[in-house]
């Protein structure tokens, strides 16, 4: 979607036309929703976070807020609402889910990763990209993934866009490196489920 | 390898989407609530130009928008999605792919009212939404490993919901009954997870299991510290004119001397596990509560509920140690992975190292519920 069609979508949903958050949803739920998923340990947890970025989304663009980038506007909510997840689940020091959750096969999540799992070059970058400093993991997928322009990306992030293509630079060579350091392996399923 | 081959492979997680059933259903939930919103919105408008009238709006809008079948046969409607998807959503337990929704559509409904009372309200409703599931969980339990997972999730949950429900108390306004109303709900939600947990198969022995008891045993003390500060919040705050709604003296009367009457039994319940062989100390404290607990009753007949409540707190103080102290006896080895039935109920240990446990004293969780800390002691539970 275009800045003209961004636009126009976001004066008509700041006029309360649900239809075109309707479109705005559809247009922008896969690449939050992927973008949360890196951030977060479970597809439940992508999914919460996820569907409050655009109802946080609705109730401030009610507000008549300016908004100068919809792309933007969207992955600064779902930035600041995964930081709000682990600044909660830190407070409510629940150590149950480290113990007992990180040891549960999760037969979605599973199958989710075994359609990726025709290509295991995708899955071991995906690997790569999920082990990267928060810092990297944002500039990579922004830029490579979802395809976003530095400029967007500075204004997300809050760097300068000379700050986000240094970071890109060493993000690449990082990712490079570890490519390079795996060992080669026959190509065969990630998990051990069929 | 090259920037461009580089770029390409990670240009392939573009493959990791969402779940179209998801998208879905999400997308209908959201586009439902914002249409509802609209329309009750730009017809309330006009009546928000008197106290009165703003009143009746939102009693009108959050008394509609909390009760969740309207909500979901509004979805129906609104959202042209699917009768059964949406029922089926909303009787949905964890682990199913339907949950998710209902987890949305109650995030959405606490979003879309602003009122902090009625908040409050809605997520202890919600809270007891998770005790109910817990009671189908273990209605369906087969003691396999996923349904251990669901489980700790619900619990999870629950201490969540409770735990903001402490935190959004000091965002109320002073309305003594509302707040008194939040501490028994809590109270009894906490009551009800207990019994739940009781009822469960869930003491067997597995790496996962002391993860599971630490959770209970915070969701339960989370349960009890919120409901003694909202409790405390309403009886501290001075009756005046101001106060939207005064305290029901009658129901905190009789709330109060069931707390005391629960505080007897377990007393009682403890000497009667004591033997020859407890020390002494231990005995002297349990006899020493009753007394005090009779100052209690005459000081809630006295209408004095604050001098009441200092009173229970403190006989409540004093069992927690006592049972601290039993199971330190019953169980002199350090014990990291203390197991839940020590919090809700008397625990013995069997020959094989299962916990065995005795269900006799379901209904004193509050009393017992309480953290306890490796050492053996009483924690102390967070008070705002």
């Amino acid at each position: 979607m275009n800045r003209h069609n961004d636009n126009s979508l976001l004066e008509r949903v700041q006029k309360g036309d649900s239809e075109a958050f309707g479109e705005l949803y559809n247009a922008n739920i896969g690449k939050i929703y992927r973008y949360v998923l890196f951030k977060v340990r479970t597809r439940e947890e992508a999914e919460d976070i996820s569907a409050d970025v655009f109802l946080r989304a609705w109730q401030y663009l009610q507000q008549q807020r300016i908004v100068s980038s919809l792309n933007a506007f969207l992955y600064q909510v779902a930035k600041n609402l995964v930081i709000d997840h682990y600044r909660q689940r830190s407070q409510r020091e629940v150590t149950m889910e480290s113990g007992v959750l990180d040891q549960v096969p999760d037969d979605q999540q599973q199958q989710l990763f075994r359609q990726i799992e025709n290509s295991l070059e995708v899955a071991e970058v995906e690997l790569i990209v999920r082990g990267l400093k928060d810092e990297y993991k944002d500039v990579i997928l922004l830029r490579y993934v979802e395809e976003l322009s530095t400029g967007e990306i500075s204004s997300i992030i809050g760097k300068s866009r000379g700050a986000v293509r240094v970071t890109l630079f060493r993000a690449l060579n990082i990712i490079r490196d570890q490519i390079a350091k795996r060992p080669k392996r026959p190509s065969q399923p990630l998990s051990p489920k069929s | 390898m090259k920037r461009r081959a580089l770029i390409q492979r990670i240009a392939g997680l573009q493959q990791i989407t969402p779940r179209a059933d998801w998208v879905s259903a999400t997308r209908d939930i959201l586009m439902a609530e914002i249409r509802r919103q609209g329309q009750v919105s730009s017809v309330a408008t006009p009546a928000l130009e008197t106290m009165a009238s703003e009143h009746r709006f939102w009693e009108s809008f959050v008394g509609v928008i909390r009760q969740p079948v309207f909500s979901f046969v509004a979805a129906l409607v609104l959202a042209l999605t699917s009768g059964l998807t949406v029922n089926a959503a909303f009787y949905s337990l964890p682990g199913e792919p339907l949950y998710r929704l209902k987890i949305v559509f109650e995030r959405t409904q606490l979003a879309m009212v602003g009122d902090s009372a009625r908040k409050v309200e809605l997520k202890v409703e919600f809270a007891r939404n998770r005790v109910k599931e817990l009671e189908k969980l273990v209605a369906n339990v087969t003691s396999g490993f996923g349904t251990r997972t669901e489980f700790s999730h619900v619990v999870s949950r629950f201490t969540s919901e409770v735990a903001s429900v402490q935190q959004e108390l000091k965002n109320l306004p002073s309305d003594q009954r509302a707040v008194f109303k939040i501490a028994v709900s809590v109270d009894r939600a906490g009551n009800e997870l207990a019994e739940r947990v009781l009822a469960s198969d869930f003491s067997g022995s597995g790496t996962e299991q002391p993860a599971i008891a630490q959770a209970v045993r915070q969701a339960l003390a989370t349960a009890a510290a919120t409901s003694q500060t909202a409790l405390e919040t309403a009886l501290a705050t001075p009756v005046s004119a101001t106060s939207s709604q005064p305290l029901p003296a009658a129901e905190v009367g009789q709330y109060l001397q069931e707390k005391i009457d629960r505080l007897q039994l377990q007393g009682e319940q403890l000497l009667s596990h004591m033997t020859t062989t407890t020390p002494a100390a231990l005995k002297e404290k349990t006899v020493a509560i009753d007394p005090e607990l009779d100052v209690a009753k005459l000081l809630v007949s006295s209408g004095d509920f604050q001098g009441a409540l200092t009173k229970i707190t403190a006989a409540k103080d004093v069992l927690e140690a006592v049972q601290v102290g039993l199971d330190a006896i019953s169980n002199p080895k350090p014990d990291d992975s203390k197991p839940v039935e020590n919090s809700v109920n008397s625990a013995t240990t069997t020959p094989s190292g299962k916990p065995e446990v005795q269900k006799a004293s379901t209904t004193s969780s509050m009393i017992t519920s309480e953290p306890v800390d490796n050492l053996g002691k009483a924690k102390e539970t967070p008070k705002e």
